[in-house]
């Protein structure tokens, strides 16, 4: 609770939450109240401009309401991200438990494959992982997830590395405590706020990772929409509806900076030493 | 410090060797066919392209083709694209150099706003402006690359007709340099954007963490002036993180070349790279995969060196 009244004090991380909040809540409640249907064609209403023909955000290129697509394809992100945080929280947290914990070979194994893996430029990882699977949500998720779970690894890692050596830790290794127990009672609980931060900022990151997958087209597949794909189509259209590119980008900005925001807000709330430090 | 030299060439052996086993693998596992572009050609048999796998050394075993391929790295014969049968080595320094001006230009870019935007704020710290490139910086993270783009090309080239929508100079024209730089002008910007924000928020806390030493407040009790703290003890002393940031950039600069040139058809390395992946030209991607990765390692290698010449407690010879 006190975390949370201090993450309110951070006027930004404050916005953030509320832009996230808002998001969230818009794109859940709003769909059934709108008349239209994403994947309805409507050829005599194209290019429609914002706030005309009875479309709050215009048509697209066959005629489908832009804020409806707009809306579900927000949502896809939002779960998108989501789920990839959960699944690379978890991986990060046993691996990078695991090697802080036990050091020595299983420590520099992980870390030399660590290494390589952040040699492989982003996109290529994403992209070729992406040919593996059937294109859509689960695939990408899980292309995300096996990019982003090295950074909660590393995390983790040095955390527990840092308390393992901690008089509590010595005390109840002493009392002849389990691995396991020390890892899951000891450890984990006292470096869940540094989890917590680096997994809302990998919410974010997933979001970005989509969009840019989708966007070069392996990622979600038409008609579905998605953010990404709604900007690779919007591309051909710039002269007659520039709209189309800068919305879905206004959406996807929204969702990353507010997640951003309350990211980096996180960090000072959690741990208020190294927020005077930054 | 021979022995950590050789322990960090052992290291970056192993790396890359895991590197190109793991791409290796990716890409021959993944689903398409190098073949694909042969078989819809009218009249092709089954024999015909038979005779191609086996020329395209295609019909071996997996572990043996990748042996033969490393073979041929380490004495420099890449192979040949299977698109236009160049030597791989020819292909990717014909498109190198584009890359290399746009990303220079953009670090450059990035590294000089960047850098300024840092110091500025740090040394003005919870000011107005300080707050707003903060914010601006999270913002300028938090969008990709390719809306930017989008929005650049649809305002200065489409709107307003100032500026090339993409390509590196205008189809037929002669060369000339005002036409390339326009050019340049767009995707070099849109490139450098990301990059500026991780310069400015890196900066601003490394000069920060400085500002907090005691021995600032040294330099400032012995009445030095501002300048010259400012100048002698902060920066030199910031200078150390900035060296770092600058050597992991490098990667990241590459991977946001690939789609920057993308959008702006910009005849580079990463769209080279996207169409190899697209067409399964198997020899040019692992050619520009090992590329960029000794790139990579190269780049934390002179960051090392270059924390040496920096900070004469790593130097040679201490302890």
């Amino acid at each position: 609770m006190h975390t949370f009244r201090r993450l309110m004090k951070i006027r930004t991380a404050s916005a953030g939450l509320v832009m996230v909040a808002v998001l969230a809540v818009a794109c859940t409640l709003l769909p059934p109240l709108l008349p239209y249907d994403p994947l309805e064609i409507d050829l005599h209403h194209r290019f429609l401009p914002p706030l005309s023909g009875g479309h709050v955000l215009g048509t697209d290129e066959i005629g489908r309401d832009t804020l409806v697509r707009l809306l579900a394809g927000a949502r896809t992100s939002l779960l998108i991200g989501l789920s990839a945080m959960v699944l690379s929280t978890v991986t990060g947290c046993l691996t990078g438990g695991l090697t802080g914990f036990h050091g020595g070979w299983t420590r520099r194994v992980l870390m030399r494959i660590v290494d390589s893996v952040l040699c492989f430029p982003t996109i290529f990882l994403l992209l070729t992982l992406a040919s593996f699977g059937q294109p859509g949500a689960p695939t990408i998720v899980g292309i995300v997830s096996l990019v982003a779970w090295m950074e909660v690894s590393r995390v983790v890692d040095g955390q527990v590395r840092a308390l393992r050596g901690r008089e509590f830790v010595i005390a109840v290794e002493a009392m002849g405590a389990s691995g396991v127990h020390m890892l899951l009672r000891e450890l984990l609980p006292n470096i869940t706020g540094a989890i917590i931060v680096v997994s809302t900022l990998n919410v974010a990151r997933a979001i970005l990772m989509e969009a840019y997958v989708s966007y070069l087209g392996n990622g979600i597949q038409p008609p579905q929409p998605s953010l990404g794909a709604m900007l690779n189509d919007a591309q051909e259209y710039l002269r007659p509806d520039p709209w189309l590119a800068i919305l879905p980008g206004l959406v996807i900005a929204i969702a990353v900076i507010g997640l951003n925001f309350v990211g980096d807000g996180l960090r000072l709330a959690v741990d208020p030493r190294q927020g005077r430090r930054a | 410090m021979t022995e950590t030299f050789v322990s960090r060439l052992v290291r970056m052996v192993v790396t890359l060797a895991i590197v190109s086993v793991t791409g290796f693998l990716l890409l021959h596992l993944a689903p398409g066919d190098p073949l694909a572009q042969f078989a819809l050609s009218p009249g092709m048999t089954a024999t015909q392209l038979g005779v191609i796998r086996h020329q395209m050394g295609l019909d071996v075993p997996l572990p043996l083709q990748y042996l033969i391929w490393v073979k041929g790295l380490l004495v420099g014969d890449w192979g040949r694209s299977f698109r236009d049968h160049q030597p791989v080595l020819t292909v990717i320094f014909g498109h190198l150099g584009a890359t290399l001006e746009l990303a220079g230009t953009a670090s450059l870019l990035a590294t000089w706003v960047g850098a300024s935007m840092g110091m500025y704020g740090a040394f003005r710290q919870g000011s107005r402006t300080d707050t707003l490139m903060t914010v601006l910086s999270v913002v300028l993270l938090s969008i990709p690359t390719f809306w930017f783009g989008l929005v650049f090309i649809s305002l200065f080239s489409v709107r307003l007709g100032w500026l090339p929508s993409g390509n590196i100079h205008a189809v037929g024209g002669a060369f000339s340099l005002g036409d390339y730089l326009r050019h340049l002008l767009l995707p070099a910007v849109v490139l450098a954007l990301g990059s500026t924000a991780i310069w400015s928020r890196y900066t601003r806390n490394a000069v920060a963490e400085v500002l907090g030493q005691d021995y600032i407040r040294t330099a400032r009790a012995k009445g030095l002036s501002p300048r010259r703290i400012r100048y002698r003890h902060v920066l030199r002393n910031a200078l150390l993180p900035m060296i770092t940031l600058a050597g992991l950039q490098l990667p990241t600069l590459l991977s946001g070349a690939l789609v920057t040139e993308t959008v702006f058809t910009w005849p580079g390395i990463g769209r080279l790279f996207l169409d190899s992946l697209e067409y399964r030209d198997y020899p040019v991607a692992m050619g520009i995969l090992m590329f960029s990765a000794v790139l990579a390692t190269f780049g934390s290698i002179v960051t090392d060196a270059l924390y040496a010449v920096a900070d004469p407690r790593l130097r040679a010879g201490r302890q």
